[in-house]
């Protein structure tokens, strides 16, 4: 792994560490409910500053807290035309399946590709540390996907090229 | 020291209290259930499953000498348990919440109990005997957030509660007929009158707690994104004529607890503070007048404890420090992602404290991951300081300057400009509200920009070859994270007008001076290597 890229890895980690810490809070608005202030932002007062951890303009990451939510926003390199319609398929097919991944975020925040909602629960249920470590593995899981992927089209476009062309020879 | 034992009740527990013989335990497993322990031969054992809420249960308390548990819960009802012959009968509190309740503590003398709530008011119950149930009076539109702990004085007549609006207020709870004429010269004063308002964290409140002779209280508090700068909270004179002292225990910026002392000696009040660096703490629990421990986040108590002179500081982790992750640098960078989230409004804000306050006893442990219990001992007797933003800057230019080994270059290189970025856009704003702490700040991080432009440029020149995507990469990193910094800290203030505004202005804002920067300092090449390579 680029070093500069376990930099950026650890500062997100070392964020979150300190940004999880959440508790059960009922909510001050509506009568037995209890919702995620980072999503509602009725109450001033429970939320956090939000902090952006940049590596550059095309990746950085957008963690919001409050008092029993955290929404965590990635934006993933992008460096070309073919990248970026990669990674808005492949987010969006992992978007789709939020369900299945449970802090998933259905619709990402805008301006970025794909957003994490963590609440108290997901912290009761699961282990902070573990929490963490996903989070942490699926950035660095899916930049080699996408240029995973990205090779794997250029490969097969060059292949098709090279048949299609073989018919002139 | 103490001998412990584990047992595991359930994998979540909200809330727990003890019986008055400590020989069984209530407990609620993170369900509408209330469990009830009983120790027998080193082995707990079920004996009773209380059943009458239908959501979380919030809080219980067992009281001593009648030997009853109330409970509360985010259903907004409350019942009391009077244990019968069949077993624990309930009695409903009609407590007339139309929000969660979050705690409850019996007072002293058992006769009344008090109850607070996420709809920003405190329940004050207690027994009519015509009517056979329980009522409660209501202390209203004192609190601006949901209060989250409360706690009885000695003298059956104070509370004190704190909220997550960041403050610690104590009230009066005298009521005709419940109370005695003659209970001290608080007695005088009506139901629900606000003795004191502690406006002393800007910050969410939880754990409030009165030390057993009462004259000391204690709290913590975690930093949250409060906006306002009000004015100190003024309170009357000591309600019990004496010196009442406060004792407030601030997790200013979660790696950063802070504790206050307030004297209160008529009109003026003083606060201590202590400093602590790890993650926000929740509770509080007196053990003697002179020793505290605490609870929080990181699953491990810390104790407290007063010396002589009555200055408190940080003595030991109750538990076997876990190892944490080893490196200077993650200390470094732990600590600056808590002063992102708790933003610079907060430092002023306990500035402002400190000068107003007359407190003059600050003590500021940092933590070092290297050393691990014995450090203890060696960081109590820090020597004390009055500002606290310089301190810590100072701490870390030196942690990364001297005491990082070459390899962790990049890092430095990488977390110093950003601390220095995030301080220094801020100041403006700042200085025009805010206190003498500034000039201070200035000087101490202005000098430490143009070493750090010196540091990077040679590095830069040097290693052009191989590290070229590499460097301006840092500087990416530090860059757009400034001015972001700045807008998110800006509209904190007038927060209420961001919120209005969908938040994609917020981002705009963010990328645009993040994009002209960024050309301005790195050509493009640089981009384009990184994309190849």
């Amino acid at each position: 792994m680029a070093n500069s890229l376990r930099l950026y890895l650890t500062c997100i980690r070392n964020t979150l560490e300190a940004a999880m810490c959440l508790q059960n809070f009922p909510c001050q608005e509506v009568e037995r409910h209890n919702k995620p202030e980072v999503e509602l932002k009725t109450s001033p007062e429970l939320l956090l500053n939000p902090v952006t951890i940049c590596r550059n303009e095309a990746e950085k990451c957008l963690i919001e807290t409050s008092i029993n939510s955290l929404r965590i926003s990635l934006k993933v390199k992008q460096s070309d035309e073919l990248e970026n319609i990669l990674t808005k398929k492949f987010l969006r097919f992992l978007s789709m399946r939020a369900e299945a991944f449970q802090v998933l975020r259905r619709k990402p925040v805008q301006g970025y590709d794909i957003s994490f909602l963590i609440t108290n629960y997901h912290c009761e249920d699961m282990q902070k540390q573990k929490l963490i470590d996903f989070i942490v593995q699926f950035m660095e899981d899916i930049d080699k996907e996408i240029s995973e992927l990205k090779l794997s089209v250029n490969t097969r476009g060059r292949l098709v090229a090279t048949e299609f062309l073989k018919q002139f020879i | 020291m103490a001998a412990t034992s584990v047992h595991k009740f359930a994998q979540c527990i909200t809330c727990h209290a003890w019986s008055p013989d400590l020989s069984m335990i209530v407990l609620c497993p993170n369900n509408s259930e209330v469990h009830i322990y009983k120790l027998s031969e080193d082995k707990w054992e079920r004996v009773h499953v209380l059943q009458k809420h239908d959501q979380i249960v919030s809080g219980i308390d067992w009281s001593y000498r009648s030997n009853k548990i109330v409970t509360v819960s985010h259903d907004r009802n409350s019942y009391v348990w009077n244990q019968e012959a069949t077993g624990w009968v309930p009695t409903l509190v009609i407590l007339r919440l139309n929000r969660a309740a979050l705690c409850v503590q019996w007072s002293p003398k058992e006769n009344k109990f008090a109850v607070g709530s996420g709809a920003k008011t405190v329940c004050i119950c207690y027994y009519e005997q015509e009517n056979n149930w329980w009522v409660s009076k209501l202390i209203r539109k004192r609190h601006d957030s949901s209060v989250t702990s409360i706690a009885w004085h000695p003298n059956n007549i104070l509370l004190a509660t704190t909220s997550t609006d960041g403050k610690c207020r104590v009230f009066s709870t005298f009521i005709k007929g419940v109370d005695a004429k003659d209970s001290g010269n608080s007695a005088d004063t009506r139901f629900g009158e606000q003795i004191v308002q502690l406006d002393l964290c800007f910050c969410w409140a939880f754990g409030v707690r009165w030390s057993p002779s009462g004259n000391t209280l204690a709290y913590v508090a975690q930093p949250g994104a409060l906006s306002s700068r009000y004015a100190l909270g003024r309170g009357r004179a000591g309600p019990h004529g004496s010196t009442l002292r406060y004792w407030v225990l601030d997790d200013l910026s979660g790696h950063n607890s802070m504790i206050y002392f307030v004297d209160e000696v008529g009109p003026s009040a003083a606060a201590q503070s202590v400093a602590i660096r790890d993650l926000p703490l929740r509770d509080v629990l007196f053990l003697s007048e002179r020793m505290v421990v605490g609870v929080g986040f990181d699953c491990n108590p810390m104790v407290f404890v007063a010396d002589e002179s009555g200055l408190w500081s940080f003595l030991r982790f109750l538990d076997e420090r876990k190892a944490a992750s080893s490196s200077a640098k993650y200390g470094s960078q732990f600590s600056e992602a808590f002063e992102k989230f708790y933003g610079q409004s907060k430092f002023s804000a306990s500035n402002n404290v400190e000068q107003s306050r007359g407190a003059h006893d600050n003590f500021n442990i940092v933590q070092q991951e290297e050393m691990q219990i014995e450090r203890d001992e060696a960081s109590i007797p820090v020597e004390p300081i009055t500002e606290f933003e310089p301190l810590e800057t100072k701490s870390s230019h030196e942690q990364n300057n001297e005491l990082l080994p070459l390899e962790q270059n990049d890092d430095l290189l990488m977390s110093e400009p950003e601390q220095n970025n995030a301080l220094l856009p801020s100041e403006p704003d700042q200085n025009n509200e805010l206190f003498p702490s500034e000039p201070e700040q200035k000087k101490e991080l202005l000098p430490s920009e143009p070493e750090l432009k010196k540091e990077l440029l040679p590095y830069e020149l040097a290693q052009k070859n191989e590290l070229l995507p590499f460097e301006p990469e840092q500087k990416k990193e530090l860059l757009p994270s400034e001015p972001e910094q700045k807008n998110e800290l800006f509209p904190s203030e007038p927060e209420q007008n961001n919120e209005l505004l969908p938040s994609e202005p917020e981002q705009k804002n963010e990328l645009r001076p993040s994009e002209s920067e960024q050309n301005g300092w790195l050509p493009s090449e640089s981009e384009q290597q990184i994309g190849s390579i």
